[in-house]
């Protein structure tokens, strides 16, 4: 079973196409388009006194000097790798768990799934009640255990592991019906073949499983990385970035000297650079994964 | 059925695209009304030569408390009932969110009409020239109504943008119960305040004798800090108001001291360390603070909240020899220049603040008044309201200067994350102010 996008529609009629998604294609050049190619412009201006003037590079070369800049980049990919290993690793195994009619496993699955339903400033208020250092729960039934108090999100050291695990609580959900959307593709015969023929479990996971859910692999891995370099709502709720600049990651970065420091021009370079670095790695990841072969190519 | 289709996706593009074009077009002129206006003592706005067309004016607050907010609700509705051809829309938004939602409308060119802001806002936009020159709607006499302290946050380049609207000041809330249980004796006046040392003392008895987990707690903002700071005879900036002061020694030394009280234990560094800005309101609120630096907005939420102790206000402490000491601002009614009825918007404001309705509004609502001849009859807790008054007296005007500079929006940021790394120990006090002193020079070389 080959799984390769198609390079041209074979039978379509092309112009009737480009018509029935011109309406989408409209509304996307001019809410996405036209403010990504403003932002462009915007990062060569500075705002003074009510006004944008053109600097040409000076915020591109202000970003290089700027150790603030370069903490959130890397912050940034702390939290982006902290996330996505254990978001794949647990939702499929999750998913490999509830992929099965009957018993709990429905149950189960609405279950995990219900953070997703939660919007993330929701659950961000309601994590960092629970996670208050001082008053929260979580500290209460730590203590209640004879265990030290953890500073949470309030801890250079604990922030942004603490950051990933809310993170994590909130998203396996939804990467565990992506999961089990794919894993209910893949025939049972090919297990049972491979039974038969003596393959143990990790034999049967190794070559079976993990090849024919390359797509839903692929899909979670690059909406995962997307996720990931997007985070905001969180550090808004939660920790500001602090503390220190343990959880300053580039979108936060963006915010503050955009909207708190009237930076708009800076704020805009760190977007386009923020871009940039998202496209590379996604076309990288795209290559990785072969996803530009044609089928005669895959064969 | 190929040409349905066809037909039916035109009609969708050309549908979308009439609505892109309605939607982003400029707003319409609105019609003016042409009128002299009379001034009675409810400044009603009144037209001469044919029934004046309805104005409506948008109006953007942030509230302190909800008692302050059923109060706008409740004069709003009483002023539009006094001036039939008045609609006023009121848009409440957090203070938190604020500046995020009306710095980008103003921008857009899409301000409202009428602004409550923070005192240390306004001179930004006024710089940006979006902000009206009141002086032309002003009588003689208008000024000396207000505390200088107060008006001088309304100017930019000596012409006034806005009008006084409260006055908020810093003192030092604490637990009754846990302080008379330590058995600490609280100063009767803020000449009589604490030193430093005293209320360091005092502290750590109401931690160890008192049963507080912690003595002390600050109110994570820069208003607090800088309340600290200024007791100390420190400042943000010398008299010039370009120059840093913050890594004077004065300054140093208050940051300092603080951060003492914070590593030793006494005050919780977890609320340094915070992104939670009302992390030291929540421990105060379950009882676990003796005293708590922070504003007197909070006194409705402390009324509603705080049950299971009784709580109280006493002034805050100062550095031996020095000058008591606290920050104090406020909001500002402030008109944007690109309104239509800057006019009418003034008149809105002058009745808003003026002595009678100023009283109402800030008895009702637990705030200060920038009026001189200011006398609310505090509905809750007057004794309290009553010390944060003290307190606010003790203003001297430089402070108030130096959080209304134009570029003050842009130093809180690296101000909050250096006070954050010295109270928290990672940074010592002389390299955090360093650090600040640098973002100062920058940002008024910009």
């Amino acid at each position: 079973m080959n799984f390769v996008i198609a390079k041209k529609p074979a039978n379509w009629k092309t112009k009737n196409a480009y018509i029935m998604i011109s309406p989408g294609m409209l509304l996307l050049f001019v809410f996405l388009v036209v403010p990504c190619i403003y932002a462009l412009y915007i990062s060569f201006t500075e705002f003074k006194s009510g006004a944008f003037v053109f600097v040409g590079l000076n915020n591109f070369k202000i970003l290089l000097k700027n150790k603030i800049f370069w903490v959130s980049l890397l912050n940034t990919f702390y939290y982006t790798i902290g996330v996505i290993i254990p978001s794949i690793v647990i939702s499929l195994f999750i998913a490999m768990g509830l992929n099965r009619k009957g018993g709990y496993a429905a149950t189960l699955r609405t279950i995990y799934f219900l953070p997703v339903a939660i919007s993330e400033a929701i659950a961000a208020v309601i994590w960092q009640s629970v996670l208050n250092p001082d008053v929260g729960i979580a500290n209460y039934i730590l203590q209640l255990l004879h265990f030290p108090k953890i500073g949470w999100y309030a801890d250079f050291n604990w922030a942004m592991p603490t950051l990933i695990m809310v993170s994590l609580w909130k998203n396996v959900g939804y990467y565990m019906i992506i999961f089990l959307a794919g894993l209910q593709t893949i025939p049972q015969e090919y297990y049972e073949a491979a039974s038969i023929d003596g393959a143990n479990w990790w034999q049967s996971f190794r070559n079976i499983t993990i090849p024919l859910l390359r797509p839903s692999l692929f899909f979670v891995y690059i909406t995962s990385i997307i996720f990931s370099f997007r985070i905001f709502t969180w550090i808004y709720v939660m920790t500001q970035g602090g503390p220190g600049y343990s959880t300053m990651v580039t979108v936060y970065y963006i915010y503050r000297e955009g909207f708190q420091r009237s930076h708009f021009g800076l704020a805009s370079a760190i977007s386009t650079i923020l871009l940039l670095i998202l496209l590379v790695l996604i076309i990288f990841q795209m290559r990785q994964f072969r996803l530009f072969k044609t089928e005669e190519e895959f064969r | 059925m190929r040409g349905i289709i066809k037909i039916a996706v035109l009609v969708v593009i050309i549908s979308m695209v009439m609505f892109i074009v309605v939607a982003c077009a400029p707003k319409a002129p609105e019609a003016t009304t042409t009128e002299e206006a009379t001034t009675t003592e409810e400044a009603a706005v009144t037209t001469e030569e044919k029934p004046a067309e309805v104005v409506t004016l948008r109006l953007m607050m942030f509230p302190d408390n909800p008692p302050d907010e059923e109060m706008y609700k409740k004069m709003i509705d009483e002023y539009m009932a006094a001036n039939p051809n008045i609609k006023i829309q009121m848009e409440n938004v957090p203070w938190n969110t604020f500046q995020e939602k009306l710095k980008p409308q103003v921008i857009a060119g899409n301000p409202p009409d009428i602004a409550r802001i923070s005192s240390q806002w306004g001179t930004e936009y006024a710089e940006m020239g979006e902000l009206a020159d009141l002086s032309e709607f002003i009588d003689t006499g208008f000024v000396d109504q207000f505390q200088e302290g107060r008006w001088v946050t309304c100017l930019y380049q000596d012409k006034p943008f806005g009008v006084p609207e409260t006055s908020i000041a810093i003192a030092m809330w604490y637990n009754k119960n846990l302080v008379d249980k330590a058995g600490v004796t609280l100063p009767k006046s803020v000449d009589d305040a604490w030193t430093w040392e005293e209320f360091y003392e005092a502290a750590k008895t109401v931690q160890s004798k008192g049963g507080a987990e912690y003595g002390f707690a600050i109110y994570k903002s820069f208003f607090p800090y800088l309340a600290w700071i200024y007791s100390g005879d420190g400042a943000l900036l010398k008299d010039d108001l370009k120059t840093p002061a913050i890594n004077d020694p004065n300054s140093v030394d208050a940051i300092k001291f603080l951060t003492d009280m914070h590593v030793s234990g006494v005050a919780p560094v977890s609320v340094a360390a915070s992104g939670d800005a009302d992390a030291a309101q929540k421990i105060f609120q379950a009882g676990k603070v003796g005293f708590y630096m922070s504003g007197v907005w909070l006194l409705a939420t402390f009324n509603d909240a705080i049950k299971d102790f009784e709580f109280a206000a006493t002034y805050l402490p100062h550095k031996e020899g020095e000058d008591p000491a606290t920050n104090a601002s406020g909001e500002n009614l402030i008109v944007f220049e690109k309104s239509k009825y800057k006019k009418e918007a003034f008149e809105f404001i002058k009745w808003f603040t003026n002595k009678e309705n100023s009283d109402k509004h800030l008895g009702a609502a637990s705030l200060l008044s920038p009026r001189v001849d200011t006398n609310p009859a505090y509905e809750v807790r007057p004794d309290v309201l009553k010390v944060f008054a003290e307190q606010a007296a003790v203003l001297k005007i430089h402070w108030a200067l130096e959080t209304h500079v134009p570029a003050f929006p842009k130093l809180i940021a690296p101000l909050m994350d250096n006070m954050t790394l010295a109270l928290t120990g990672k940074l010592n006090a002389q390299s955090a102010a360093d650090n600040i002193a640098d973002e100062v020079n920058t940002v008024m070389s910009e």
